[in-house]
């Protein structure tokens, strides 16, 4: 197994070259309930003035995903301080020097909106069900997916469900993978935005499925899951011709982490501060960038950009370049951030 | 005199203090409206006549002043030691279930912990029953008067439930909106009825932890409170409100106990969270066994549960026990520590079977440590219950 190097920085004005463009951050007091997109170059040590603002609920979580091609930022914030924050979330559009156009509201709790390369925005949306007695029952909801229109805010309804959850987990080919939890089970849809058409893929699925990744090339949809009873949480990959799945690794907690690798090898996270390991071999694709977990996103050039995540702390963002070599190394590249702020990155502009 | 007579005298004390506040703060209506001030905290106050209404709330805002912290604290020890203590300052509650968890459970009077009292207030309004409304905007600039969310929750506990129109709660609703300490006891006699539909543990009120079902259920069984939501990070661990994120309510609510906004308001608690594996996938728990994981993402590691502090003997402030004998004078009401308990009473030290030492030994989780708490009297009752003291996860504060 080949050592990994972790070399010093290079000279900042070196790297300007052949960085990436600039990183979209969304910077979120969440005391204040404030949140400012900056749009950031990596290595540059001067701190990018915001360029558009939101204010929101305090404490709200905050996600956003830029939209190709495009300056402007969907994120998706509570804007209200209301108890049930089930269906409080808006989604919101941030462009520098425009105020903040909201979008559409009732979004899922949590959710991120699912934007695909090619500029469409799909969200999970819903209204509460009636509370059940307090002796039992669940409380089924009024779930939707929609698509927004990014320049007016128009909607347009794909799918429908009562129930408890339907999640837009990815990607494939010309379809939408959503999870769906209803009263009887899980099941993982593929949904055609154009034709609506729906169909089955798991049914049924895992109740405890998360963090999924699309693995086209593959042809399989991985995910972390574990069972009550279990001992551990585990990596399974799901064949999305045939629906089976297969048990690919296993660990001590929910933060697994499944990162599909450019060339198309599975990654996963062993502990805190275990960095990303391949699944199978064993060998360290990832070294550890700090004692917690690292979620990463890849670019072309050879970049990762993602976020270090110490459970409990503010997450610390993550720009590498992955030089080849003789040994594979990451080269970290600093990126300057307001201090005391939570930081999501929300993108790299072309 | 007896505690009784000090409680009703104290009462009587508060209450005047009220009403001169209230007066105070009509006087400073008579005056004239106020523009808010350019850094105004965000304060919502949407009374019943407001044109902002949209959610039907039924009760108008009435006039007032904030407690200070320190007669916060005075309240929160009140209300915290359930409707014996607060008299006709709140509204009467049925008995709460202890035991649920064991092979005898029984009534005892309604009691709550103090910590899990201070932090959802602290995460519902801040600590601020009134405040000077920003919003909606015929309210923009008026008096300080009772804190009136969008969704109508009113005041300290933000009081929603039998606050809309047409409703008619078992409670006053108008005490609700004018007076603090009657609001945060009808926020718990909210709570105690959320206690009584899950279990969690060996169901014990003293235990923190074991309120993690009832906690969920105070912002309601909702799916979005599941902490398996595949929509939260897998990489949270204990919410921390500085850093904020989306997290369950209940997840909140334990991680705000273990970061005070300061010292004067409490002092941290460092609560152990159930196994999301045994919480399912539905919008509310099933009965749960005993909580151990450090972390509501995490069980590789574990935490000792916690007696709540509110109930030693040092200060008088133990509640009464229905037909159960006087607890220990060395710390109070506190687990076993994973010994077999008599019959599921926690508090005689006797051998037994049930309880939290059976959900310890079914589980094969290690026994409950004593956490701050763990004050054994003596070497020798040590032996017979077969204490192993996990190292404490927090010091032993006193208040």
């Amino acid at each position: 197994m080949p050592a990994i190097l972790s070399l010093p920085a290079l000279l900042p004005s070196l790297l300007l070259l052949a960085l990436p463009s600039e990183l979209a951050l969304l910077c979120t007091d969440s005391e204040r309930g404030v949140t400012e997109l900056r749009l950031q170059r990596a290595g540059d040590e001067r701190l990018a003035p915001p360029v558009a603002t939101l204010q929101h609920a305090p404490r709200s979580g905050i996600t956003g995903d830029l939209l190709p091609g495009t300056r402007a930022v969907l994120v998706t914030a509570a804007l209200e301080q209301v108890r049930d924050q089930s269906f409080a979330s808006w989604l919101v559009s941030l462009e520098p020097g425009r105020p903040a156009r909201r979008l559409a509201d009732g979004l899922a709790v949590a959710t991120r909106p699912l934007v695909t390369p090619g500029g469409r925005v799909f969200v999970s949306r819903g209204r509460a069900g009636t509370a059940p007695p307090p002796t039992g029952g669940e409380r089924l909801d009024a779930l939707r997916v929609d698509e927004i229109d990014p320049r007016t805010g128009e909607a347009r309804t794909l799918l429908e469900a009562n129930g408890l959850q339907l999640l837009l987990i990815g990607v494939l080919g010309p379809e939408l993978l959503v999870f769906e939890l209803g009263a009887g089970g899980a099941r993982v849809l593929a949904l055609h935005p154009d034709s609506g058409t729906v169909r089955s893929v798991a049914n049924p699925a895992p109740l405890l499925a998360r963090d999924f990744v699309v693995d086209e090339r593959a042809g399989r949809l991985l995910y972390t899951t574990s069972e009550p009873g279990a001992r551990g949480w585990f990596i399974d990959a799901l064949d999305l011709r045939t629906g089976t799945a297969r048990r690919l690794v296993e660990g001590p907690s929910m933060a697994l982490l499944p990162t599909l690798f450019p060339d198309g090898r599975v990654g996963y996270a062993p502990k805190a501060g275990g960095g990303l390991r391949e699944v199978g071999s064993g060998e360290l694709l990832l070294p550890p960038q700090g004692p917690g977990f690292e979620r990463l996103r890849f670019f072309p050039g050879d970049y990762a950009v993602g976020l270090h995540e110490v459970p409990g702390r503010r997450p610390e963002l993550l720009v590498m370049e992955r030089l080849r070599g003789i040994r594979p190394a990451v080269e970290r590249i600093p990126v300057t951030t307001p201090q005391g702020v939570r930081v999501e990155l929300a993108g790299l502009l072309p | 005199m007896s505690e009784a007579f000090h409680n009703a005298r104290a009462a009587t004390s508060r209450r005047a203090a009220w009403s001169a506040r209230v007066a105070a703060a009509a006087a400073c209506a008579l005056a004239g409206l106020l523009a808010p001030p350019a850094s105004a905290q965000f304060c919502p106050c949407y009374t019943a006549s407001s044109p902002g209404n949209t959610h039907d709330c039924g009760v108008e805002a009435a006039l007032g002043i904030n407690p200070t912290v320190d007669e916060w604290q005075d309240i929160f020890a009140l209300v915290a030691r359930g409707p014996t203590a607060w008299g006709a300052l709140g509204p009467s509650i049925d008995p709460l279930t202890e035991g649920c968890g064991t092979a005898t459970p029984r009534p005892v009077t309604p009691f709550f912990p103090c910590e899990l009292v201070k932090a959802i207030t602290r995460h519902e309004s801040g600590w601020r029953h009134f405040c000077e409304p920003t919003t909606p905007s015929d309210m923009a600039g008026r008096s300080s008067r009772t804190i009136i969310s969008f969704d109508c929750g009113y005041g300290i506990a933000q009081v929603t439930s039998g606050m809309h129109r047409g409703e008619s709660p078992p409670f006053d609703r108008s005490r609700v909106a004018s007076e603090p300490t009657y609001n945060l006891a009808t926020g718990m006699q909210i709570f105690a009825d959320k206690w009584r539909y899950r279990c969690v543990g060996g169901g014990y009120p003293v235990v923190i932890e074991h309120w993690y079902s009832a906690v969920w259920a105070y912002n309601g069984f909702a799916y979005s409170n599941n902490p398996n939501n595949a929509a939260y990070s897998s990489t949270r661990g204990v919410w921390d409100p500085s850093v904020g994120g989306s997290a369950p309510y209940q997840e909140k609510i334990f991680g705000w106990m273990e970061h005070p906004p300061s010292s004067a308001n409490w002092a941290p608690v460092f609560p152990a969270y159930p196994d999301p594996r045994n919480i399912g996938n539905g919008s509310s728990p099933p009965a749960l066994p005993e909580p151990a994981c450090a972390s509501p993402t995490d069980c590789s590691t574990s935490r000792a549960r916690n007696v709540s502090s509110c109930f030693r003997s040092d200060g008088g402030t133990l509640p009464p026990l229905d037909g159960g004998p006087t607890p220990p004078a060395d710390g109070g009401i506190r687990p076993d520590g994973g010994a077999p308990l008599d019959g599921g009473n926690p508090n005689d030290g006797g051998p037994g079977s049930g309880g939290l030492a059976a959900a310890d030994e079914v589980l094969g989780h290690p026994p409950i440590g004593c956490g701050c708490n763990c004050g054994i009297g003596s070497a020798s009752l040590a032996s017979v219950l077969g204490v192993l003291c996990v190292r404490p996860r927090r010091r032993s504060y006193r208040r």
